[in-house]
């Protein structure tokens, strides 16, 4: 009878292993599936940039500095790999952008400009989609993080390789003004 | 604009008025007491151990008075819901019907052993042919004691429904509900295996612990991801505290039938839960049909 209940008991901890490990393997999918996505939103941004350069461009060219500066940005934050790296690169280019909409403002034809206006609004959109899926990843990660440290999964997740996901921390660019309205998805 | 929806407690003062100044009422409160005060008179005198008769009309003649008043406040509350109704739905351009056929093209729709409509307002909501109502799923079940009596129970469970005439190419079917309405998680890969359908989680742990998104099997995933984008999942979410829905956004899409619910009943006092259905729905509305576009 005793060797029933310890057999009992070990089949028990086996499979409070097994679904433990396979729901961290779900989150740290999860974890990884966000990330993807805040990367198509970022690289969409980064294609982007270059258009609104040039536009701004063909009304300011002696504003060199700012474009220099914007260029410089843009490829730190293309480079930059992971979430720590990206958030700083990333604040970085918001700020420079950010500039880039000042310069703009002191240009009356390029503010009536349609391509001009019609770049701000995806920029925008885009700024959005980057805000909400770096809530959706960062939300992740709080719950993949207080998972693999919470009792007793933190005794066996370190040795199975689930180690600490980072937070994507980045500011985006504050002039342009976010359009958060659902109604806009991307079209198919 | 906010409109002042109409005074039920005053409908129903009027009402009653009107039905305690009726004919019908002033008769039935004369004969229904005395034919009531003959019967127990006859009932005291065959039944009762002193043949006490006139205690029998006496009572006989109480009751029957006590039940053509509760009969007329009956009658009055009814008139004063039906007035209601109609005023509430012509201030918002509606259609009042207090006994719409009953539609059945959604699973919510289709769900339990019998199902009945009421209490429904036509018109237009958030830009689209619709219809606003009242649904019962009726679960019957039915128990034996052990002398072989059968006893037969009505469970029946009320919704705020939200109908609208709407299809989204590429999706035959699509629900979205919160996890509260009883859809436990560990069971959607059993669901998704035995059913046409599959449960679809995104990229976001949240909105799969608390809600469930459910395709058919023909959606291509790509086409659902671009519809569910990071700023429509932020939307479902934020739907949790919103006053309309019950726990978040819930609907159903079918074919062209697009549903939104909640559960609850429509009365002249909880209207407001079909306006605050109404409002609450309509983005989500607005997102499908620029994702149609």
């Amino acid at each position: 009878m005793p060797f029933l209940i310890l057999a009992g008991f070990l089949v028990l901890c086996i499979f409070a292993l097994v679904v433990s490990y396979n729901g961290l393997v779900r989150l740290r999918n999860k974890v990884n599936e966000a990330w993807s996505g805040i990367d198509v939103q970022l690289e969409r941004r980064h294609d982007l940039i270059p258009n609104l350069v040039s536009t701004v461009q063909a009304y300011a060219a002696h504003e060199r500095a700012v474009f220099d500066e914007v260029a410089k940005a843009r490829a730190t934050a293309q480079a930059a790999s992971g979430p720590v790296a990206a958030g700083q690169a990333e604040t970085a280019l918001g700020a420079a952008v950010g500039r880039l909409i000042g310069v703009s403002e002191s240009y009356p034809q390029l503010q009536a400009s349609a391509s001009f206006l019609q770049l701000q609004r995806e920029l925008s959109e885009t700024e959005d989609e980057i805000a909400a899926s770096r809530r959706i990843y960062n939300g992740n990660v709080q719950i993949y993080n207080t998972r693999i440290e919470s009792f007793p999964t933190s005794i066996w997740s370190g040795s199975l390789g689930f180690g600490r996901a980072d937070l994507f921390e980045s500011q985006p660019e504050a002039r342009i003004a976010p359009s958060a309205a659902l109604g806009a998805p991307t079209a198919p | 604009v906010t409109v002042q929806p109409p005074d039920y407690d005053a409908l129903v003062a009027q009402s009653t008025d009107e039905v305690e100044r009726s004919t019908g009422f002033r008769a039935a409160l004369v004969l229904a007491p005395v034919g009531a005060a003959v019967l127990g008179g006859f009932i005291g005198v065959q039944f009762t151990h002193n043949a006490n008769g006139l205690l029998g009309a006496l009572a006989g003649a109480a009751l029957g008075a006590l039940v053509v008043w509760v009969g007329a406040l009956i009658r009055a509350r009814s008139i004063a819901t039906t007035r209601f109704f109609y005023a509430w739905a012509a201030q918002h351009g509606l259609d009042y019907d207090p006994k719409p056929p009953v539609y059945r093209d959604t699973p919510l729709l289709r769900a339990g052993d019998d199902q009945f409509a009421h209490t429904s307002f036509s018109g237009t909501f958030a830009d689209l042919e619709g219809t606003l109502y009242q649904h019962t799923k009726r679960e019957t079940s039915t128990t034996t004691d052990s002398k072989g009596h059968t006893t037969t129970t009505n469970n029946d469970t009320d919704y705020v429904v939200l109908r609208l005439a709407f299809s989204l190419p590429g999706f035959r079917r699509l629900e979205l509900a919160p996890r509260s309405f009883g859809a436990f998680r560990v069971f959607d890969g059993i669901e998704s295996k035995l059913t046409s359908n599959r449960v679809v989680e995104l990229e976001s742990e949240e909105l799969a612990k608390d809600f469930k998104l459910e395709v058919d099997d023909g959606v291509d995933e790509t086409v659902l991801r671009e519809l569910f984008t990071p700023v429509a999942i932020e939307h479902v979410l934020g739907s949790r505290s919103t006053p309309g829905f019950q726990h978040g956004v819930a609907l159903q899409l079918e074919g062209s039938t697009l549903v939104f619910f909640r559960q609850g009943s429509l009365t002249p006092k909880s209207v407001g839960r079909a306006e605050a259905l109404v409002a609450a729905a309509t983005p989500f509305v607005a997102w499908l049909q620029s994702f149609r576009r």
